[in-house]
């Protein structure tokens, strides 16, 4: 951590020299609408809570209670969706479109260092971790105790849904970040980098909101248990495949902008 | 002087195409290797290999020591690169962009200012030190550009076109910095379209084209391989005609001009010599000895371009 902090790699994507990344500073200036937009999302997203609707005032006040976390994490995961690849995307493209990427290959720096310094800068200008990290625990923490204590027979699977519940916003945005700086490492432009990690982050978003994980209860006819943890834990996994498989290509990556 | 760069049959091919064609080099310590060629000749993939931003497809080679494929990293930092597309980062100010490779070459911060302020003063751009990249001038960028490639103090520069696209006055100024970083020691392998400047500061050249290295020595060694015969002005005082008479009858000379026939100046011609330095010599002992009133004696050097065009044939690979 400590050499990554002196990293100077890391310091130019913080924007210690310079402003490295024109595409984030463009959007940043849209940042109020975006907070806006993803707020209502998360709203939309954590209205379908049947509670809201059943007719018992303690209920709603409750559930609204509850839900609180969820409509914020879901408006801070769609923010953190957004911000991450235009600032991993144009990081190496921005370079090569300069010509400024073959001289920092020469310095003595690996290409994985560069890559990784790239990636925790670019990651370090997305203010959104503490409120991220606070509301994940609070929604994960939410889950598991209100599983496991009133879940009846399921309240044995109450850790493993809290923990999806926690990691799920994490996933979604490392993905988004990663996505981001893969494509940036095969794409010269910045603008095609950028077409193409969002192009992906909807992509991943739609299957994983799509009824894919309803349809695979029902086919599996799985019983409730199923029906509770699956559409849960399921799109955690599909995006712990996701990022694993980008990060493999990012090693693949690494190897082959050594030399070539 | 030792051997600083060396190249054993380095070949490149992108698929069917051989872009470098078993390239052999040898350069000493303290070198100004003008590498010069038609485009698409294999001058940048020489380059790029010898910085390790390329991998040959076969061959090896050396730098200070360290080979090009096995050690790339002990490679990078004894070399300084100025691609042909130099790049800048428009967004920081002068001083940042040197403060920012010097950090890359992990130079201690409180030695980084003190290298800024050398390094601007000898590209002469102390004055821009403040100003942001963008704002400088295409030829000031090219400075700026060759000061970072002197950050960490490199053994070798291997500037690809350093002068392509400076004006006039820019391109005289970049070559006074060339002279300046080769009486700093300095070993440098550089690219050029422009074939004067080559001759003015280098002291070896290498013509590749095609991928193939078809000429390569010290300049007045090449020049002087390259031309079968040897061209001499002579110019005397009065008629040239006893100099003509005496000069047909040797074997040596194969062809006379006389000031008539060629754009000469008067009572001077031109000899067609056929010999190398130790015959001329007798040749200028012979015509004072016949009592020719000999007033200048001299052999035309002839330019690059001559040699250029004289062993390239515009074949582009």
């Amino acid at each position: 951590m400590q050499a990554l902090r002196a990293n100077p790699v890391y310091l130019r994507e913080k924007g210690h020299w310079g402003s490295p990344n024109p595409f984030y500073a463009s959007l940043t200036r849209y940042s109020p609408f975006m907070v806006i937009g993803a707020v209502l999302l998360g709203l939309c997203a954590g209205s379908a809570n049947p509670t809201l609707f059943s007719g018992n005032d303690d209920l709603v006040v409750a559930a609204c209670f509850l839900c609180l976390p969820g409509f914020l994490l879901t408006a801070v995961s769609l923010y953190g969706q957004f911000m991450a690849p235009a600032l991993t995307a144009p990081s190496i493209s921005l370079e090569r479109a300069a010509g400024t990427w073959d001289i920092l290959r020469m310095t003595p720096l690996s290409m994985r260092t560069i890559l990784l310094s790239k990636l925790f800068g670019a990651l370090s200008r997305l203010r959104i971790w503490p409120l991220l990290f606070a509301l994940s625990v609070l929604q994960g923490g939410i889950l598991a105790v209100s599983v496991s204590f009133f879940g009846g027979d399921r309240a044995l699977w109450g850790w493993l849904l809290g923990l999806a519940a926690m990691l799920r916003p994490w996933t979604e945005v490392i993905f988004a970040a990663f996505i981001g700086l893969y494509v940036s490492t095969v794409v010269d432009s910045a603008m095609m980098a950028l077409v193409g990690a969002y192009t992906a982050v909807i992509l991943l978003k739609l299957f994983n909101n799509s009824g894919l994980w309803l349809a695979a209860v029902l086919l599996t006819d799985g019983g409730e248990t199923t029906s509770l943890v699956l559409p849960t834990v399921g799109p955690v996994l599909v995006y712990g495949l996701a990022i694993t498989a980008v990060l493999l290509g990012l090693m693949q990556q690494a190897k082959k902008l050594s030399y070539g | 002087m030792s051997t600083i760069i060396e190249i054993q049959g380095l070949t490149k091919q992108y698929g069917d195409l051989t872009a470098l064609d078993n390239l052999s080099l040898t350069l000493q310590e303290g070198d100004v290797f003008g590498f010069i060629g038609p485009n698409g000749a294999g001058k940048t993939t020489t380059m790029r290999i010898l910085t390790t931003l390329l991998k040959p497809t076969s061959g090896r080679a050396w730098v200070a020591g360290h080979s090009v494929t096995e050690d790339p990293r002990s490679v990078r930092r004894v070399i300084g690169y100025m691609p042909d597309f130099f790049g800048v980062y428009d967004d920081m100010k002068v001083w940042e962009y040197l403060d920012f490779f010097g950090a890359c070459y992990d130079i201690p911060p409180s030695v980084r200012a003190g290298m800024i302020d050398d390094l601007l003063a000898l590209v002469d751009l102390g004055h821009k030190k403040e100003a942001y990249v963008e704002s400088l001038s295409r030829g000031m960028k090219q400075r700026l550009c060759l000061a970072r490639t002197l950050t960490h103090d490199p053994q070798v520069l291997i500037l690809d076109e350093p002068a392509s696209g400076l004006d006039p006055r820019a391109r005289i100024e970049m070559r006074e910095l060339l002279r300046e970083l080769k009486n700093m020691g300095k070993t440098i392998f550089f690219s050029s379209h422009i074939l004067s400047e080559v001759a003015d500061i280098c002291t070896s050249i290498g013509i590749i084209e095609a991928g193939k290295l078809i000429a390569h020595g010290d300049m007045a060694e090449m020049k002087r391989q390259l031309r079968a015969h040897r061209l001499i002005q002579m110019r005397v005082l009065g008629d040239t005609a006893p100099l003509q008479a005496f000069l047909l009858g040797r074997a040596d000379i194969y062809n006379i001009v006389t000031h008539s026939e060629a754009d000469l100046p008067p009572e001077t011609i031109r000899v067609d010599f056929g010999g190398d330095d130790a015959a001329l010599s007798r040749l200028l002992a012979d015509v004072v000895e016949q009592g020719i009133p000999l007033l200048g004696f001299q052999e035309e050097t002839g330019d690059l371009e001559d040699v250029f065009l004289h062993v390239t044939q515009g074949i582009v690979s």
